[in-house]
């Protein structure tokens, strides 16, 4: 394929702004697949993923499209994982050339919208503004329209309009795809630049990386070189995925492929690294994207002990495909062996665990979120801390600084005054508003990290009836009066259950768990009381009163089976909480102290 | 009933529930309290002296007035055995489905209080969980449910215990028709028959007799499971002869029996 005949894209958008469904639609209409086959295909994939112990997701899909007598490839980079996150969707637009910004019509510009915009801007792709779900009787177009043009100054004549569902617009917006996204720049006779940006794991093949080819070709035989961690493989198979895995002898300047190299230690293939050639190796690495770090940890224990190497195991291989989180053992009185792990974000967050519990098929138990404090000490050392057990000794601290964020949420005029009062009880600074149009604004405010992590986003929604989106990025750390909140069950602190929280706040966080906490432990034969406690003061208690009734009333003849079941089931509940003295925690107790509603 | 006596039946078991025609009418029971009364002096009249009644508590909006007026009917008709069952709702009951939600459990628990120490007060034995008599007028087939013993099931949806085997019958009339009676079978080694004895043994107030336990099962009933460190933290008491749920643990006893079953 000619280099200018090639061209890389990915669609970004706001989540259920319907990219999948539209990802469909261009396979449809580029004949990769027909309708019927998209449903088959993808579920004959996931299988075989499922044997292999592999992710199951779209993948990137190469595509062929006739257009004025030119055979075009289509590379559509699809966003791994989750849409709704920017440094998922920043590893897509490193490999593309153009995106499609997908806008939904009914909803118009929201958080995520812009904040992958600007994401894309960065990446100085060419942007094609697309309005989806034309076809609704609820699509406002020309509103929508407005809103493009006054966020990011796109004309009338440059927005498209589609309708995935119905198909209206995409042959379209193909042809646009060819017409104003830039084929690849790179050179076909320089020293290999290929950027790694995602990455699979086959039990039988190894690891499978996904690259874009920038510079130079990747030929099967080839010796190659990780540039991050040093090490060299020989490539044994180039896949393309057209949408079936499709063997190729070379990866050349723009293309996007899997490479395979028996590579059976996955730490060392790092996305966002670059491949090279061991001999005529590049000079400089690629810039990869946006270094990235951490900024909400948590702890995460499998609920049944001795799935501790099994929790390794996947964290490892989900580690693959996401350079995003990091992980660490940690041990918890409570919880015995897991891990501290480390995300870009809260939605980061949700879905590793999600992913963990969904793709490997675990059964976890998260802790309450931390986010990173600086604390200065009295000796005049700093030091970080990224989760409330290890927090010093009070007497021997100065001051705790914890990080602050800037929110850019949007919404509906009409929720603006309640989404001030929450930003108000979060600790929140004011700083500006903004009118998009009349009816929607961004709200802008400086919050403490720390209170979005626990249900804020849950809060907006709900004020908003689900219209107020939001984004943020971190600003810096600032000193704020900051206490350690120990949660005793029956007498015992449960280290899991500890927060850091604010001494203002401290009291009325304190009552709301241990109140929770109380509807959600179960009855004992005996009476549990819940304490939230500063150091060895207790701020907050709730007793869970003894049990009163656990038996089986009747038990006759026809009965007895039946009921020797329902004590197994019983027992079997039992079983799936933790023990912690004499008193059984159900998973969500520990949710429970991380959401705390108010 | 002349028919019964000719047969020789000699036990009469009679669903009362309730007194009071409110909760009668919520149950969907179309008698009231003087046909039982009625019908009670009939079977009397015949000479059957042998007479349960069923007695249910912990229904929605119930409160321990109105049990006691309940229980006070009862003892007023001078029967020999009572059963007394606190409300379940269960799934896909009609109770269900109309979203009934069960009384409060401390109510549920005082009830059960007020019925034994009335019962009590009034000559009756509290011999099992729910059931009460007056000296030697146990229900006999019961007992041999709860001492683990075995029994046929006759009919559709009946169980019986045969040997190692638990069983229960098919439900529907064309498979029984065409004999094919068994739907469900419990295949029991000698591990899940003890399991049965205990959960099933401790529903009685006196318990397991632990020398009978011994000659059936060849092991001390003391060294099974954790019913040392049970007996230690008082959830079990024992005497001479035998061992038992502690009378003020009978209520909450799952708790206990969980202890002895799964893995």
């Amino acid at each position: 394929m000619k280099q200018e005949n090639i061209r890389n894209f990915s669609i970004i958008a706001h989540i259920d702004h319907g990219k999948s469904t539209l990802a469909d639609r261009i396979l449809e209409v580029t004949n990769a697949i027909t309708k019927r086959e998209i449903k088959e295909q993808m579920l004959d994939n996931m299988d075989i993923e499922r044997e292999r112990g592999i992710t199951i997701k779209l993948n990137t899909v190469r595509l062929k499209y006739n257009y004025q007598g030119e055979e075009y490839m289509l590379n559509l980079i699809d966003t791994p994982g989750h849409v709704d996150f920017s440094y998922e969707v920043s590893r897509s637009l490193a490999a593309s050339d153009g995106a499609l910004l997908l806008v939904d019509a009914t909803q118009g510009v929201e958080a995520q919208t812009i904040a992958n915009m600007y994401l894309a801007l960065e990446n100085d792709l060419t942007i094609i503004p697309v309005i989806n779900k034309i076809d609704l009787p609820s699509a406002d177009v020309e509103k929508t329209k407005r809103e493009l043009k006054e966020a990011f100054g796109f004309d009338d004549d440059e927005i498209l309009l589609t309708s995935a569902k119905t198909g209206e617009g995409v042959k379209e917006l193909v042809e646009a795809i060819i017409e104003r996204i830039n084929p690849p720049k790179g050179k076909q006779d320089a020293p290999l630049k290929s950027l790694i940006f995602d990455s699979l794991y086959d039990s039988y093949r190894g690891v499978l990386t996904l690259t874009r080819v920038v510079d130079g070709s990747i030929k099967v035989g080839d010796e190659i070189k990780f540039m991050q961690t040093n090490s060299t493989y020989l490539v044994t198979e180039l896949f393309v995925y057209n949408p079936n895995f499709l063997k190729v002898d070379s990866l050349k300047v723009g293309e996007v492929g899997y490479v395979v190299a028996s590579i059976k230690n996955i730490s060392d293939v790092k996305v966002g690294d670059t491949i090279t050639h061991a001999f005529d190796a590049a000079l400089e690495p690629l810039p990869g994207y946006k270094p990235i770090s951490q900024v909400v940890f948590t702890g995460i224990y499998p609920t049944e002990t001795n799935k501790y190497n099994d929790l390794r195991d996947a964290l490892e291989k989900l580690k693959l495909n996401d350079g995003g989180f990091t992980f660490e053992p940690e041990t918890s009185e409570a919880l015995g062996f897991g891990f501290r792990c480390g995300f870009l974000g809260l939605l980061h967050m949700d879905v590793v665990e999600e992913r963990l519990e969904r793709e490997f098929n675990l059964s976890l138990i998260a802790t309450s979120p931390s986010v990173i404090y600086e604390v200065l000490l009295t000796s005049g050392e700093k030091v970080l801390i990224d989760s409330p057990k290890k927090l010093p000794d009070v007497t021997k601290i100065k001051t705790i600084s914890e990080p602050f964020i800037k929110t850019n949420i949007f919404t509906p005029s009409e929720y603006i005054g309640p989404l001030m009062e929450l930003c108000q009880n979060k600790r929140g600074i004011y700083q500006q508003l903004e009118y998009l149009t009349p009816e929607r604004a961004i709200l802008h405010y400086d919050l403490p990290l720390s209170e979005i992590v626990y249900d804020f986003f849950d809060k907006l929604k709900s004020i908003s009836k689900g219209y107020a989106s939001f984004d943020y990025e971190l600003i810096g750390y600032k000193p704020s009066n900051l206490v350690k909140m120990d949660i005793l069950v029956n007498g015992v602190v449960v280290d899991a259950m500890s927060t850091i929280v604010h001494k203002d706040f401290a009291y009325s966080r304190g009552k709301v768990v241990v109140e929770s906490l109380k509807n959600i432990i179960p009855r004992h034969m005996f009476v549990v009381p819940i304490q939230a406690a500063i150091g060895s003061k207790i701020i907050a208690r709730s007793d869970i009163k003894a049990m009163r009734k656990d038996v089986l009333a009747k038990c006759y003849g026809g009965d007895v089976s039946r009921k020797k079941k329902l004590l197994e089931k019983q027992k079997e509940g039992k079983k799936r909480m933790k023990q912690i003295g004499n008193v059984d925690i159900p998973q969500e107790a520990f949710l429970t102290v991380l959401k705390g509603e108010e | 009933m002349s028919l019964f006596k000719e047969n020789k039946v000699n036990r009469i078991s009679m669903g009362v529930e309730s007194t009071n025609i409110i909760f009668l009418h919520f149950l969907g029971r179309t008698h009231d309290f003087n046909l039982v009364k009625e019908k009670i002096n009939l079977i009397k009249k015949y000479g059957i002296n042998n007479i349960n009644v069923d007695l249910m508590y912990a229904l929605p909006n119930e409160t321990l007035d109105d049990l006691e007026h309940d229980i006070d009917n009862i003892l007023s008709l001078d029967v020999t055995h009572i059963s007394t069952y606190s409300l379940m709702i269960e799934p896909h009951t009609m109770l269900d489905i109309q979203k009934q939600k069960p009384i409060a459990e401390e109510i549920d628990y005082d009830m059960y209080k007020l019925i034994s120490n009335k019962l009590k007060e009034n000559g009756f034995m509290h011999y099992e969980i729910s059931n009460f008599a007056k000296d030697g007028y146990e229900s006999k087939h019961n007992l041999v449910y709860w001492n683990n013993e075995h029994y046929y099931g006759f009919g559709l949806a009946a169980s019986g215990y045969i040997k190692n085997i638990r069983y229960t019958n098919t439900t529907s009339l064309s498979e029984y028709n065409k004999l094919n009676f068994i739907k469900e079978k419990e295949v029991l080694d000698k591990k899940d028959i003890i399991v049965y004895e205990l959960i099933l043994g401790f529903r009685k107030i006196n318990g397991i007799n632990k020398k009978d336990f011994y000659n059936k099962y060849h092991v001390d009933i003391k060294d099974l499971y954790n019913i040392r460190e049970l007996l230690e933290n008082n959830n079990l008491g024992e005497n001479d002869i035998n061992i038992y749920v502690n009378y003020d643990k009978i209520y909450v006893e799952n708790s206990i029996l969980i202890n002895f079953v799964g893995e």
